[in-house]
């Protein structure tokens, strides 16, 4: 007697999990919310940015959405929303004009982008991105490591438009995938530097404004904030004294 | 994936499931055999040092913290019959550490001898999807020499990395660090290790287009070829 009804809330149970697990990491994506709203999220006492315009909706893919915006104050912010537990969330957003890469999968460089925003006045021309590791070198034991010095460069256009975003280039993806591979191996056994952690390869960017000067753009000049979790990060911005030019 | 480590993982297994069926046939008061196994397992809990062994970390077992787990939950069971019935395997768990032991003693020497570590063949053997990336500005507008490299693959001799040389050298003559120029300005992508090896590699190649330095997670080589192994891109 027992058995006969135990069975069936077995069953249910089990239909239930199922349900809820699809509910929250499997259905597609709801309609996204409309201006007002993202308005709405961002200026809340959470958030506390005072939007004037929501510039647009990018969607980066179905689940990713990049939206640029106006603050009152005259900022250019960016900020990250993303389909996550059945509901579209903030996930990122600052108002400082610094560019920001967004590692939507960590493990896929192919997912990462960069996107930037900044107030007209600026009048820049273009943007340059770097990928940049330092050199190094390490001799513990008898064992020698050099560690080659990365400097790779990629120019976006600012055209009309305050904002942008662009995806990785291909040949940083490749010695992303590559790096970020010889990184997962070297975990069990820390290497030769036993004191230090292994250098990381860091983002920079540096800007061009239409008469050459590759100042820091800093109109408006205001200090910005933002949040955000570990899948983002400010690009560093770079003096002519920080790279290397041919 | 590193295949001769996974073979003498299942031979270390092998052994301990071996030396558990003969205990078990000796028993004449049966044990369960899902708990005996499970026995097994948390026997081979211990507290355990690691020692650096040939590029990497070896574990010694040194006291038996699951046999004592399972004697504390076992001794009072039964007036200590139950206690009886599973102590020799408890003591195997601990046991088969010395087992993985063995085999991490044995694995480096054998991975040797299928992958010598001399060879550049070891680290790069399959090149059909090759390509040669500018991973610094000082690199010229070179591209791989696919077929240089294959001509050259088994003649290409191991020397020895001047890190600290290369490293201020470059920074010497440039007075500003991140103004030097790179001796490694070219990455070689999209290559394969040899089959089984469980190398994932960063590989460089030398501004001359000569010299190949190979990272890989246990350690570092230098290589250099007699011609380049870069022509001029279109």
């Amino acid at each position: 007697m027992r058995k006969k009804v135990l069975m069936p809330l077995l069953l249910i149970s089990i239909l239930i999990a199922f349900g809820i697990f699809y509910w929250y990491y499997l259905a597609p994506p709801a309609g996204f919310p409309d201006k007002e709203k993202i308005k709405a999220i961002l200026s809340d006492p959470n958030n506390r940015v005072d939007i004037a315009e929501i510039q647009d909706t990018i969607f980066l893919d179905d689940k990713h959405v990049y939206i640029p915006f106006i603050t009152e104050e005259e900022g250019h912010g960016i900020s990250f929303w993303e389909w996550k537990k059945h509901e579209w969330q903030l996930s990122s957003f600052s108002t400082g004009s610094m560019p920001q890469i967004w590692k939507i999968d960590s493990d896929d460089p192919s997912s990462h982008y960069i996107m930037w925003n900044f107030h007209p006045e600026n009048n820049l021309d273009f943007l340059t991105f770097f990928l940049i590791k330092e050199r190094g070198f390490s001799v513990s034991d008898g064992k020698e490591k050099y560690d080659p010095g990365i400097q790779m460069d990629y120019r976006a256009e600012v055209g009309e438009k305050s904002y942008g975003y662009t995806s990785i280039p291909t040949e940083w993806q490749k010695y992303m995938e590559a790096e970020n591979k010889l990184m997962a191996a070297m975990k069990p056994n820390p290497l030769f530097n036993d004191f230090f952690p292994p250098a990381q390869y860091y983002f920079g960017w540096q800007s061009t404004s239409v008469d050459g000067s590759t100042e820091f753009p800093s109109y408006p000049n205001m200090n910005g904030y933002g949040s955000g979790g570990s899948s983002t990060e400010h690009l560093r911005f770079l003096n002519e004294n920080d790279i290397f030019i041919r | 994936m590193n295949a001769p480590g996974i073979v003498l993982n299942l031979v270390a297994w092998g052994a301990i499931f071996i030396l558990a069926r003969r205990i078990y046939s000796k028993q004449d008061l049966k044990p369960i055999i899902w708990k005996l196994a499970i026995v097994i397992f948390v026997g081979l809990f211990s507290f355990s040092i690691n020692l650096p062994y040939m590029d990497q970390q070896i574990k010694l077992a040194i006291l038996p913290l699951g046999v004592w787990v399972l004697y504390g939950i076992y001794s009072r069971k039964d007036e200590g019959k139950s206690w009886e019935k599973y102590r020799k395997y408890a003591w195997l768990g601990f046991f088969a550490n010395f087992i993985f032991l063995a085999a991490s003693l044995i694995l480096p020497l054998v991975h040797l001898g299928i992958y010598p570590d001399s060879e550049i063949s070891t680290y790069i053997s399959d090149i059909n999807k090759a390509k040669v990336i500018k991973t610094h500005p000082s690199a010229g507008s070179k591209i791989l020499d696919s077929n240089s490299l294959l001509v050259q693959l088994d003649s290409i001799k191991e020397e020895s990395i001047f890190s600290e040389k290369w490293y201020y050298e470059a920074f010497e003559s440039a007075g500003e660090l991140s103004k030097a120029e790179e001796i490694f300005p070219y990455q070689l992508a999209g290559t394969e290790a040899k089959w089984g090896s469980g190398f994932e590699t960063m590989i460089f190649v030398e501004q001359d287009g000569k010299g190949i330095l190979i990272t890989t997670g246990q350690k570092q080589v230098y290589f250099r070829a007699e011609k380049t192994l870069l022509k001029k891109g279109e």
